[in-house]
Order: structure tokens, then sequence, then C-alpha cells
């Protein structure tokens, strides 16, 4: 009898430790947020290979999602310091095709399937947006957007091209971005449109988008020129130079 | 006597079965016949039971690192070809390129494609056919039709879901490849004796999941990176999927699949081109061919079935009638759950079988029931004729 016990538990136990040596390494499959690796303090992204001596440092709203070599799919989630060994412990768990289809049956004749309403409308505008507004026209291809602040830190830039539809997305945390003309997005067109939104992959075609135009130095400046009295009526106020630029721009959407 | 009401009792089921094959065709041609009731064929002619299988019972959690996909969007053939540059210094096994360079644009970029195409080891190309004629990569690209997979799927319209493809065509005497069979066959998983297999040939496809099991990147992300060791012997697509990643409202290059969420009904395209291409190279890595059981033994199967639940109807209604009128609809509900079920336990295993003649004719039989006890009852006063269901 004791005999089948030790034999029992080591049936147990030697295939439970057998697997968690078994996985050595991990692919990353799907990140969010900042995530550092704190050995080699890089940056950890998608198809980065994350090995046993790994240490993760996720931020707040930070996620990664890493599979094995048999597709089988780890995620750890918040901010936390993660080792190797506490991403394999939250293996995403899938039941078995019997324990699936009854529940499934179940849902279909309890009418547990969720019901989704549509929206029979569009959006226009996005609230969040600052500058530049809807219609600017800006004479530096060196641009900053800003955005208001929602209830979170981390927001999905988007650029579109309005001539050859190229969109550029990147995630930011904070309220502004800074891109540069070299970025191949300010290629081939001077006519674009930006949107922030909190969601990674929202309806492109349904949400609110600023438009703007990139001119010369010198056809903004004789645009200017309309608001000419506005600027003067600011200085005298005590507006400094930025701070009337930044009013001209969200106010009248002439942008330097 | 039990072994004459035994065999009365199967001989009284094999005519009800018959009688119900017999209705059931009948109402079938009443189908197809009647114009009023073309919706409602029209409404089945895209369904398949194992749909429910791919839309709502697969493993959608298991990913897969072998084949990598690249949302091209609608970046220029300049961020194309440095797209390209970047994923061949990652050494994968074998890139494909779901796209058709047809029309010869800006002269620079253009040759700076080309420079980069020629010098991408392991490529292959696409074209597709356009009636009797080839559609393929512009002539200043200088890609050899052998170096190119067609990229035409089986559909009959726009609105079918793409269940099948053919994997090798011969056409006026060249052989010619699909795209994803020429990718399987460059990374090394086909040889000529099972291509010769696909000649001509339509293949199911096996559908594993839809773009969230492939990693994916958009291709601006490619061009930050120095280093994607996820890359390294991979196999890498590069195609459409939206404007960009998670762009579900794209209808470019968009089909029906049998993973599509709304299993029967209206609904919006779900799947690339792209990923059905993933979908089918995975099929041939991975070795899990869909077998279909043919038609011959589908319908012998739901004989015998039919044949069956009937008999254990008239054995039920025999021995107390009430149970009988307030069961059946039990039976028949119960009798669907567990053959769908083992439909979908074959389907998880890669063999499908038709169920649909077995779930209705099966339903219908036991309706049939109470018409068979009428007629033979109609049969005894004029001939002598023993039945387990009146005597």
């Amino acid at each position: 009898m004791e005999k089948l016990c030790y034999r029992l538990i080591l049936f147990l136990f030697v295939p439970v430790s057998f697997y968690g040596q078994r996985v050595n390494s991990l692919l990353v499959f799907s990140s969010k947020g900042d995530i550092i690796n704190m050995k080699t303090r890089e940056v950890i992204l998608k198809g980065d290979i994350l090995k046993k001596q790994d240490v993760l440092l996720l931020d707040n709203e930070a996620s990664i999602t890493a599979i094995d070599a048999d597709g089988q799919a780890y995620t750890y989630e918040g901010e936390a310091k993660c080792r190797f060994a506490d991403l394999l412990e939250k293996k995403k768990k899938l039941n078995n095709l019997t324990v699936r289809y009854f529940q499934f049956i179940y849902q279909e004749f309890t009418g547990q399937q969720p019901k989704e309403s549509v929206m029979a409308g569009v959006y226009r505008g996005n609230d969040l947006l600052i500058t530049p507004p809807d219609s600017a026209m800006v004479s530096n291809r060196n641009l900053r957007f800003f955005w208001e602040h929602a209830n979170t830190n981390f927001y999905y830039f988007f650029l579109r091209n309005k001539t050859t539809e190229e969109i550029f997305k990147i995630g930011v945390s904070g309220t502004q971005i800074k891109l540069y003309e070299e970025k191949s997005i300010f290629k081939g067109s001077t006519q674009f449109e930006w949107t922030v939104d909190t969601r990674e992959y929202p309806d492109l075609k349904n949400i609110g988008w600023n438009r703007f135009e990139i001119k010369n130095y010198k056809e903004v400046e004789t645009e200017l020129l309309r608001y000419e009295k506005f600027i003067e009526d600011m200085k005298v106020l005590g507006f400094s130079k930025n701070e009337v630029t930044k009013r001209i721009c969200e106010s009248y959407g002439v942008c330097k | 006597m039990k072994i004459q009401n035994s065999f009365l009792l199967w001989r009284d089921a094999l005519g009800c079965t018959l009688l119900t094959f017999l209705i059931g065709g009948f109402f079938y041609l009443l189908l197809n016949s009647a114009n009023f009731l073309s919706p409602i064929e029209n409404a089945f002619r895209d369904f398949n039971y194992s749909d429910i299988y791919y839309s709502k019972l697969q493993d959608s959690v298991t990913k897969t690192d072998k084949i990598i996909l690249v949302n091209v969007g609608h970046a220029n053939r300049l961020e194309i070809a440095m797209g390209l540059q970047t994923v061949t210094s990652q050494n994968p096994k074998v890139i494909g390129l779901d796209m058709i360079f047809k029309d010869a644009k800006e002269p620079n970029s253009d040759s700076i494609l080309k420079a980069i195409l020629k010098s991408t080891p392991n490529l292959v190309s696409a074209f597709r056919f356009d009636r009797d004629r080839i559609v393929d990569n512009h002539p200043k690209f200088e890609i050899p039709l052998k170096n190119s997979g067609y990229l035409d799927l089986s559909i009959n319209d726009e609105t079918s879901v793409v269940r099948q493809f053919t994997g090798a065509k011969t056409i006026k005497n060249n052989t010619l490849l699909a795209f994803p069979v020429k990718v399987a066959l460059e990374a090394g998983f086909l040889d000529k004796d099972k291509i010769a297999k696909l000649y001509d040939h339509e293949l199911t496809i096996n559908y594993f999941g839809n773009q969230n099991r492939y990693l994916s990147f958009d291709i601006e992300e490619l061009l930050d990176r120095k280093n994607i060791p996820a890359m390294y012997n991979a196999i890498v697509l590069f195609g459409f999927m939206g404007d960009s990643l998670g762009d579900n409202f794209s209808l470019e290059d968009r089909h029906y699949s049998p993973l599509n969420p709304k299993f029967a009904g209206r609904s919006f395209p779900d799947i690339y081109g792209l990923v059905i291409h993933a979908n089918i190279i995975e099929m041939f890595t991975t070795s899990q061919f869909i077998y279909r059981v043919p038609n011959f033994f589908s319908w012998l199967f739901a004989f015998i079935g039919t044949w069956g639940l009937i008999a254990l109807g008239m054995r039920i209604g025999k021995k107390n009638a009430f149970a009988f009128d307030f069961g059946i609809k039990i039976v028949q509900i119960l009798a669907t759950i567990i053959l769908l079920y083992l439909t979908y336990a074959l389907v998880k295993t890669n063999i499908h079988l038709q169920i649909t003649p077995l779930i209705i004719l099966s339903l219908l039989g036991l309706e049939m029931i109470c018409f068979y006890t009428h007629l033979t009852r109609f049969v005894k006063k004029r001939w002598p004729w023993k039945s387990y269901v009146i005597d």
C-alpha cells in the first residue's frame, strides 16, 4: 500500500515537474503597454523570445501574451514584476470539446447568447482632440499633436495620408506626440487627418478625425495677418508668443 | 414469439424508413422546384453543420509561431520593399507575397522593389486567373511564373463560404500550383508525389483559426525593428489585412468562412484572403487534411440511423402510447444533440461526415410512425399482413 502511494505521488508530480522544465522559451505573441526586460534593459516587443532567466517589468495597464512551441498561450496582465515561471503559471485554459459543446447547447436553449444592439447613426467629431483642430493649416512638418486626457494613461494615435490612404498608428503614453517630417507618412501629400482613441482597434470609419493641410511658411504667415488685431490684443494682455501661437492654432486652425 | 416480434419490429421500422425517405425525397424536390420556397433553399445552401464547430466550439486559445503574417495595408512599393528587406534579414524559411504588382508605377520605387525581390531567397510570388488568361506581375519585375502560385480559391459567387481549393492545375500542359501549395513546397513540407495527388482535385480547407491565431505585424512595425527573432525559420506571408491590424471593417479581399461568428443568416465577411492561405499552408505543414466521408456512406449511415431510431420509437409507442406522444419530442431533441456531438467529435479529428440527412430523416421518421401505422391498417384490411405496430 505504501509503495503504491509513493508510485502514485511520483506519477502525479514527476510529469508536472517535467512540464515546468520542458518549456525553455516563450515567444511574445502580443504586448500592450510598457514592458521592459530587466535583464537586458530592453523593451519587449511582439516577436521577441523570452528565456528562463528573463524577468519582465510591466507597467499599469500593460499585458503580455506569450506562446510556447506547442502554441499554448500564457497571459500576464497588470503592473508587476513577472518572472518566466510566473508567466508559465498564467496558462490560458480551454475546456474540452464535450464541456464547450454542452455549454453552447445550454446557452442556446436558455437564450444566453449576448444580444447586440446596432447603432443606426454615425459619430462625428472627437472630443479628445485639441490641436491641430479640424480644417487647420499647418506650416511646420515637425508636428505636435495634443489631446485631452481620458480615463487612461495609454492612447492610440492615428494619422492618415489623405492621398495615399496610408495610416500611421502608434501607442502613446501621455497626451501628446511629436512627429518629424522625415516620417514616410508625410510623403506624397499635404492633406492629412489625425485622431486618437483609447481602443487599440477602433472602427476608423466611424470615429472623428481632425483634418489639416500642410502649407508653406509664407501662406501661413499671410493667413495670420487676418488675426493681427487679435494677436496684438493677446500680447497687450500679457500672453507670451508661444501662448498666442497656441491660442491661434486652437481657435482659428492656423498653426505654425 | 419474442424473435418473431423482434423481426416484425425491424420489418415495420424498415417499411417506415422507406416511407420516410420517399416523403423526404418528395419534399426535397418540392423545395427545389417551387420558386416561392427558394429563399428557404438559399438560406440552407451555404450552411453546413460543421460550421457550428468552427464558429463556436473550436479551440481559439492555441496559436502558432510557424506562420507569420505581415499586413501591408496601403503601404507604397518602397515601404513594401523595405519591409521585405527587414524580413529577409531575419532568415525566414519562405516569404510569400499575396499581392500582384500588375502595373508599373513610380520608376524609382519600382526599381528598388525589383532589386529587393531579386535578392530575396525563397520568395513565392502570386498571380491569378482571369477567365483564360493569367494576370501576374509586371514583366519589369522579372518574377518567373514558376516562382509564383495562383491566388484563386473555389467559390461560386461572392456570397459563398470558402470551403475548398484546388491545389494544382494543368493548363496547356503547364503545371500551376496554388499559392499556399507553392509556399508549402518551398518550405519543404511537400514533395512531388504529394503534389501529384492535388492535380485538378478539390481539397477541403481545414480552418485552424482566424487572424488572431497567427503572429501578425503591420508593415510599419517591421520598419522600426532590427531584430525579430520569431521570424527565424518561419513562413512569412505579406498581404492585405485592413488599413491596420484589427481593422474588421474593411471589405477588400474579405470572404466568408466557416469561422464566421454567425453560422447562419446574414453576416459580414469574416476572413481576409491572406489568412485563408495561412490556414491552407498550416494544413500542409501539420499534415492535418480533412477526410470527407463519401456521400454514399453518409446516406447509408442516415438510413441505418433512421431505421434504428424508428425501431426505438415504435417499441416505446407499443409499450405506452402516451409515453410515445409525450416523449417523442424529447427523443428527437436528444437524438439531435447526441448526433451533433458525435459529428463535432469527428470534425475535431478532421473527419467530415454529412450529418444533415441523418438528422432530418430521423426526425421526420419519428413523425412518420403515425402515418405508417395508418398505412399498415389500410393494407391489413385488404391483405393478410402481420405488423408489430398494430398487432
